[in-house]
């Protein structure tokens, strides 16, 4: 039974920290993830486009020529 | 002498196209068949060798494959200062 119940708060925390869109306080928090239909513990990257391309002057002072990876890394959650 | 080109503006151009190209390089290594990443590439490269070519006209050779187009009878490698030197980076 002690088993189960660290199972368990293990579960809550996952819950809290992963981008589920249940609330922490449903049991349900596995049901409408939009990823449900592909294999689970697999990492997935999609294919980059060429697109959205900076100025090369640009793209030196923002550390890549790609507008879709320049992102806004804050050092905390959330974008601006 | 009054149209030389300055030379940290030339170093600065330099600097951001010489990154453009080692991007495209980068997206050429997982795309090798994207026919606009490669244009890109070739224009870039393009613009690069030549800055490079006329830098070295003007201020000498960044590195050793543009030591011949520093036009001088003499050999000029080590004339300009070395990195940990003042005017050197």
């Amino acid at each position: 039974m002690s088993n189960y119940r660290s199972n368990d708060m293990y579960r809550q925390q996952y819950a809290q920290n992963a981008y589920m869109q249940q609330p922490v306080s449903t049991p349900c928090y596995d049901r409408g993830d939009p990823l449900e239909n592909m294999t689970i513990a697999m990492a997935y990257v999609p294919w980059q486009q060429w697109r959205q391309i900076y100025e090369p002057a640009k793209g030196f002072h923002r550390g890549t020529i790609f507008k879709e990876l320049d992102k806004p890394f804050v050092g905390k959650r959330g974008g601006r | 002498m009054n149209n030389q080109p300055n030379r940290k503006e030339m170093l600065n151009m330099i600097n951001e196209i010489s990154f453009a190209v080692l991007e495209t390089q980068l997206y050429l290594d997982t795309h090798p068949c994207s026919t606009e990443a490669l244009a890109y590439f070739e224009e870039c490269s393009q613009i690069r060798n030549q800055a490079l070519k006329e830098y070295a006209k003007y201020y000498g050779p960044l590195t050793i494959d543009t030591a011949t187009s520093a036009c001088n009878d003499r050999w000029s490698w080590i004339n300009d200062p070395w990195p940990w030197q003042e005017g050197g980076c």
